[in-house]
């Protein structure tokens, strides 16, 4: 278990890291079931042993806070909504905050509206970053799976027009 | 560029008419279980250094996930696309017929700036059928294409806001009925307005009008109601031939055409019309920039562009309806569009204030 840290209340595994929850809700949760090993794919054979890790099979929509393998995906570990929208507060007050010290125009839709972003320094573009990527995340959550799926081969099979309409 | 690179995912993600169940990536291994790049490009035929550039690229999209290297797993969203038939019926559509329609649909207006024939289409250029069939015709000689077509557009339109129930609240009916007045129905399908309105309203009688094929195949009706509605085959495109009735229905069949066949199917009726008439048309309506959510309009908007590149037909505000009713002849006395709340459709009326029809006794 050396890949894995506890920093304050954040249980951490190589490059992510997500809140503890108490073990009567792990109980709780259909994603931690555990699937038999005859239902995992070959690639079981991977050589998980190598990292001295017991590599428990995955469910889909899993949050593997159990297992300890580092190459859990990023992409079905599941924020909290409010968790998200405070980040995008907290976040977005550090970028205005600045934007406002630093005496750079406010963004806007409009035509005088600066083009571009002013560089900003290595902490307020995480920032941005952190506001645009939990914007996205959020948004995803709420839409929900079916109606994102739905959106999203929609806007693909009209990107053609619009696409030659701008060029 | 990302946008076609989705496309090339969900192309080869959804269920394909033309390719085996097995060659579906989404249901390439069990929404409960894993499966490597090489499984998964063994059981769809593909080489597995494109299975997985396109599977990764999917996964930034929160299409399947790989739990561990080399392993790929589904989630919510995969599961959508494996699972869902109406889902998978939608993106089919959207990848297959709309996206190749939409590339060609410049294409089709630099050729016919008036984009009005339905035969000069982006979906015409596509399907290599321009000047010979409009995209029904092509349909009808596919039935899995138009089977899903049908799937993909019942998946929008079954949705909230869509609902019968809207015009039936939202319109009077109660004159119609005090009087025993006929209400056809153009291009009814297979009569589920009427259905409902005759189960509400005991007085009305119904004709539903619709091609032959689809009338013959309209299932049996209710006891209680079979004696109220009529069906009959009528090509909207020729003279109306139920004279004197009370109410012309429309629902989603003007925003099926463009103007020039639009005016035709109005002035299609007056010869049947009685002093005191209406047309009522059920379709959306845009709305003016700027009065719904930038979402809301987006989705109405992209409606209206869908309606050009696979029929060159358009959805219409409530500007465009009166002037259609006013070129089509002087006679109709545009009164209006109601748009109940929650719904996503419109309700437009006019009334025919123009000679009355030539006398013959109503059906």
């Amino acid at each position: 278990m050396d890949k894995v840290r506890t920093a304050s209340n954040r249980l951490s595994i190589g490059s992510w890291s997500l809140p503890f929850r108490s073990n009567s809700q792990r109980k709780q949760s259909r994603n931690l079931s555990v699937v038999p090993a005859t239902a995992v794919g070959e690639s079981d054979s991977l050589n998980h042993s190598k990292t001295g890790i017991s590599h428990a099979p995955l469910q889909p929509r899993d949050i593997p806070i159990t297992s300890s393998t580092n190459s859990l995906s990023k992409m079905t570990q599941t924020k909290s909504l409010i968790e998200l929208a405070g980040t995008i507060t907290r976040e977005t007050e550090k970028l205005e905050r600045y934007l406002k010290e630093s005496g750079c125009e406010m963004p806007g839709f409009g035509i005088d509206s600066p083009l571009n972003f002013p560089k900003l320094p290595e902490d307020i573009k995480t920032a941005r970053e952190e506001v645009m990527r939990a914007t996205k995340e959020l948004g995803d959550l709420v839409t929900g799976p079916t109606e994102s799926v739905r959106w999203m081969a929609w806007d693909v099979s009209y990107a053609p027009v619009v696409e030659d309409c701008s060029n | 560029m990302q946008s076609i690179i989705i496309e090339w995912v969900l192309l080869l993600i959804h269920s394909r008419p033309t390719v085996s169940l097995t060659k579906k990536l989404a249901k390439a291994f069990s929404v409960n279980s894993t499966a490597t790049f090489e499984e998964i490009a063994r059981k769809v035929s593909l080489d597995e250094v494109n299975v997985r550039r396109f599977l990764r690229h999917a996964m930034t999209n929160r299409i399947f996930c790989e739990p561990s290297p080399g392993v790929v797993a589904h989630t919510a969203a995969s599961r959508v696309l494996a699972e869902d038939q109406a889902m998978d019926s939608w993106v089919g559509f959207c990848v297959e017929d709309m996206f190749p329609a939409a590339s060609q649909t410049l294409k089709a207006i630099e050729l016919n700036p008036s984009a009005s024939e339905p035969t000069q289409t982006g979906f015409c250029i596509s399907n290599n059928t321009t000047d010979k069939e409009p995209m029904f015709a092509t349909f009808g000689k596919d039935p899995v294409r138009a089977k899903r077509m049908g799937g993909a557009m019942a998946s929008l339109t079954g949705g909230e806001g869509y609902e019968i129930s809207y015009m039936l609240d939202n319109y009077d009916w109660t004159t119609i009925d005090s009087t025993g007045g006929t209400f056809v129905d153009i291009g009814g399908s297979h009569g589920f307005v009427c259905v409902d309105l005759a189960n509400r309203y005991k007085n009305i009688k119904f004709v539903v009008q619709d091609l032959p094929k689809t009338v013959a195949s309209a299932p049996k009706l209710d006891d209680n109601i079979s004696d109220r509605i009529t069906f009959q085959a009528h090509d909207f495109h020729t003279e109306q031939p139920v004279k004197g009735a009370d109410i012309y229905f429309f629902r989603w069949i003007l925003h099926n055409h463009s103007d020039k066949y639009a005016l035709n199917m109005l002035r299609q009726l007056i010869p049947a019309l009685k002093k005191g008439a209406k047309v009522v048309i059920n379709d959306h309506c845009l709305p003016e920039p700027g009065q719904e959510s930038l979402w809301d309009e987006k989705i109405i908007r992209t409606m209206d562009l869908v309606m050009l590149t696979l029929l060159n037909a358009r959805e219409r505000t409530a500007g465009d309806f009166k002037e259609l009713f006013e070129e089509a002849d002087p006679g109709f006395k545009f009164l209006g569009v109601t748009r109940p709340k929650g719904c996503r459709m419109s309700i437009i009326e006019a009334v025919w204030e123009g000679e009355d029809f030539d006398g013959k006794e109503k059906v």
